[in-house]
């Protein structure tokens, strides 16, 4: 006589099916691991797994000096480098009281704004690619190159050039600067017409964006998102407007909101931030003043006991440094407050009940870089 | 007389009865069908390999770049040399996969096309099969192709195998509706499914044009239909590059790889020339009725 | 609202909580017990509106293990430091704020992972950068580890 097993049985619909967008991944754009959990294709939970390029960059800067730190911040957010490096050169110079001389400012202001453009190049790049658009990766790193000749010109390298010293440049700038700076804001604002024919106004680009992956306002502030994701949510977090430094207060630029909170904001934000980017450039190519390009430094850079923080707009979000300095020459503690952070907090709430191919856009419209998440 | 088509129909039976007059009728069957054979897969490799490096030059010049351009002048021998690199990699074999469907499915995929191929009519008296139900043996025979690729998403053991096939599947059995009804359209119009009597009822006007408003209507529904069949963007969700990495074949190495790249070009090759032959004349030169006139 | 009033009116919701002069924003040191209340009340009233924390840190001075939370508000745009200290080493633990201020989730898991500081109620508590077997934390100021730090 046969036996009857009676195994238990599982309710289908309650299992869950966990798929690893791994740290390999052609769309997760650096090394982070979404354990995402499925039923079907709609996305019932996330969670990211971070800390695969974790470098202790904290650690490492209590033994190294402030310009030795430059080095360090570059590679955090390495699309944004030069705004890192900014923050850091505010805060010596606040907290040692140096007033560096006005072609510093200018110069570092139109450094700060075409490092934005490209950033923004590349992430449209690398957006189009993700929803499927080949094509889009090609026509944005071919633009994107013009601004890296330029880079290379003056500063020698490409990509982490660790420029920006406490007290003003490394060097000077080339004295081709100007006019290939001039040159290539008339070529880009030809070009950058033909991204909204080839990406913008494609249909098949809006019906996968609009309406996908809904951030309120309220949340936005709650999760800490800033920067361009903030900004499409209706969030004004841009901390040129609201505590500028440099010559932001010195020039003229909207700051763009859009109020929908889905990825397609997100997107239009970035491309109309350009255009302002190349705004505010315009209003300073032609005026740099001569001068020096460092002020009088000491040797040794020792910050006087206390605690400092400067906030600047990294082109992610608002990057934030934190030192408490026992006043040697090297910070007793560094604190970078990163803004892909906290934009990635929000990924799990935004992403919940949609397919895994809005995941993929919504990743894309977040923009993070995991080096600035992992520090 | 009117010149419209050229006229193979000698020459196939002239090897036919070659044949049968000097080989016994059992014997004579074998050959044949082994050249036929021959001749289809020689056929196959070679629009396969050339569809393969259009792509890639048309792609490439579109995106500001150049595409393949070292092997052979201007890489027309790329695609060979690719060939070549794939037949020789090694066949990584998936522990836990289930070992006869895994090894079955390329096979599958590729068996669905060739049977496709074999029943379009290239030239009059040209064409492998004629059966008198031909356009409904094609999508038929064109399904079994799904089958290839749920088989190699749930063989390959792996999630994103099985979300690729499963979508795949989704999407073909959705659009084969609208393949079929369009091309009912035209079955309609010619009375016939043969298509040997297709192509001869277009002598004095392709369909598109004896058909007006309806065949047009049913020729761009078919364009849209197939392409998602074929999993070519904007449908190729199922491999979709940049979500899933390589969809149902993330799994093969080598030659089934090569099967599936394979089956893929040759699909397109064989929803375009059905398109052709059902609605745009296959060959026939005359378009608007000229034929009519030198009859005289 | 300035300064000044701001100052008085947290003196007058905390009365323990400890000024901290000269520093680039208004600071106190606020006990630990009390500090989930007075983040509500700071998120909640309508007069601080205190609902963007934009950095979450803890700093290790030697004595004592430390929270430093900067806060702002997006609609009056004044700012706020509030620092807690424990002088626990061994199992450190204060109430997290994750749930008045979202962000706070990731934040207070990265002063977990790399101070041992421990949040009360946090929803997920667990390492966020280091493997979960990893032991030691390494901000600390007394974290030796022969194999990975290199001592110039």
């Amino acid at each position: 006589m046969k036996e009857v097993i009676n195994l238990p049985v599982k309710n289908i619909e309650e299992e869950e099916y966990h798929i690893n967008m791994g740290p390999q991944h052609p769309s997760t754009h650096g090394v982070l691991r979404l354990v995402v959990s499925l039923q079907g294709e709609i996305v019932k939970n996330l969670k990211p797994h971070c800390g695969y390029i974790h470098r202790g960059i904290e650690k490492m800067c209590e033994k190294n000096t402030y310009p030795q730190i430059i080095h360090l911040t570059d590679r955090l957010d390495y699309l944004s480098a030069h705004i890192n490096n900014h923050a850091v050169c505010l805060l010596v110079e606040k907290a040692l009281e140096i007033e560096v001389p006005e072609r510093i400012k200018y110069i570092r202001t139109i450094i700060d704004e075409l490092n934005r453009i490209a950033s923004h190049q590349l992430w449209w790049c690398s957006f189009g690619m993700d929803l499927g658009g080949l094509t889009c990766f090609f026509y944005g790193l071919r633009d994107r190159e013009h601004i890296l000749d330029i880079f290379e010109e003056s500063f020698g390298s490409r990509l982490l050039h660790s420029y920006y010293t406490p007290g003003g440049l490394i060097q000077d700038v080339h004295p081709n600067f100007q006019k290939r700076v001039k040159d290539f804001i008339k070529y880009f604002r030809k070009k950058i017409k033909d991204y909204d024919d080839i990406l913008t106004g494609n249909i098949i680009m809006q019906e996968r964006t609009k309406g996908i992956g809904l951030l309120t306002k309220e949340d936005a502030i709650s999760y800490g998102v800033t920067g361009p994701s903030g900004r499409g949510s209706g969030f004004s977090c841009d901390v040129r407007k609201h505590h500028p430094y440099s010559m932001y207060s010195n020039v003229e630029f909207n700051e763009i909101l859009f109020h929908e909170g889905d990825t397609f904001a997100r997107y239009m934000v970035r491309m109309h931030e350009m255009r302002e980017s190349m705004k505010i450039i315009e209003q300073l190519i032609d005026n740099i003043p001569a001068g020096d390009y460092t002020a009088k430094m000491k040797a040794v850079l020792k910050l006087p006991v206390g605690e400092y923080f400067q906030r600047v707009e990294a082109a992610r979000g608002e990057f934030g440094v934190y030192v408490v300095s026992d006043g040697n020459k090297t910070p007793y503690r560094m604190k970078f407050r990163s803004p892909n952070f906290s934009n990635l907090s929000a990924l799990d709430h935004i992403s919940r009940e949609g397919k895994i191919a809005d995941l993929v856009a919504i990743g894309g419209s977040l923009d993070y870089v995991i080096p600035d998440i992992d520090r | 007389m009117t010149f419209s088509i050229y006229d193979f129909t000698s020459f196939t039976q002239s090897v036919d009865k070659f044949l049968y007059e000097n080989l016994t009728p059992f014997w004579a069957l074998i050959v044949e069908m082994t050249i036929i054979g021959l001749v289809v897969l020689v056929f196959y490799a070679l629009v396969g390999l050339f569809l393969v490096y259009a792509e890639r030059k048309v792609c490439a010049f579109m995106q500001n770049r150049v595409g393949p351009n070292r092997v052979g002048p201007y890489g027309i021998v790329q695609t060979i040399a690719d060939l070549f690199k794939l037949l020789m990699k090694e066949l990584i074999y998936i522990k836990n996969a289930d070992k006869l469907l895994f090894n079955i499915a390329p096979f599958i995929v590729i068996i669905a096309s060739f049977m496709a191929i074999s029943a379009i009519p290239f030239a009059k008296g040209l064409h492998a099969i004629d059966f008198d139900i031909g356009i409904l043996y094609v999508i038929a025979v064109s399904s079994l192709g799904v089958v290839g690729v749920l088989l190699a998403g749930w063989s390959s053991n792996n999630k994103y195998s099985l979300i690729g096939a499963m979508r795949s599947g989704a999407q073909i059995v959705s659009y084969e509706l609208s393949v079929g009804l369009s091309l009912l359209t035209i079955i309609i119009l010619a009375g016939t499914m043969q298509f040997s009597a297709i192509v001869a009822g277009q002598e004095n006007g392709w369909f598109i044009f004896k058909g007006h408003i309806p065949a047009l209507i049913a020729f761009i529904i078919f364009l849209i239909a197939s392409t998602a069949e074929t999993n070519r963007g904007p449908f190729d969700l199922a491999e979709a590059e940049s979500e899933l990495t390589a969809g149902y074949h993330t799994e093969y190495s080598g030659i089934k790889f090569a099967f599936f790249f394979l089956a893929e070009y040759m699909n397109m090759f064989i929803v375009a020339s059905i398109a052709a032959t059902v609605f745009l004349g296959d060959g026939c030169r005359s378009m608007s009725g000229a034929g009519k006139d030198s009859t005289m | 609202m300035d300064n000044t009033t701001l100052k008085e009116k947290v003196l007058s919701l905390v009365p323990g909580a400890e000024f901290l002069e000269n520093k680039q924003y208004i600071t106190f040191i606020i006990p630990v017990e009390k500090m989930h209340d007075l983040a509500r009340n700071l998120k909640n009233e309508p007069e601080f509106n205190f609902d963007y924390l934009f950095c979450l840190s803890g700093v290790d001075m030697v004595k004592y293990l430390e929270i430093v939370y900067h806060l702002e508000s997006t609609t009056h745009r004044h700012e706020l430091v509030l620092k807690v200290r424990t002088a626990d080493r061994e199992n450190p633990a204060v109430d997290t704020v994750c749930d008045i201020w979202k962000t706070a989730d990731f934040h207070e898991r990265e002063v977990y992972d790399l101070l041992g500081i421990k949040f009360n109620h946090h929803p997920d508590m667990r390492r966020i950068f280091l493997d979960d077997d990893w032991k030691g934390h390494p901000l600390r100021k007394d974290y030796i580890d022969e194999v990975n730090i290199v001592e110039l």
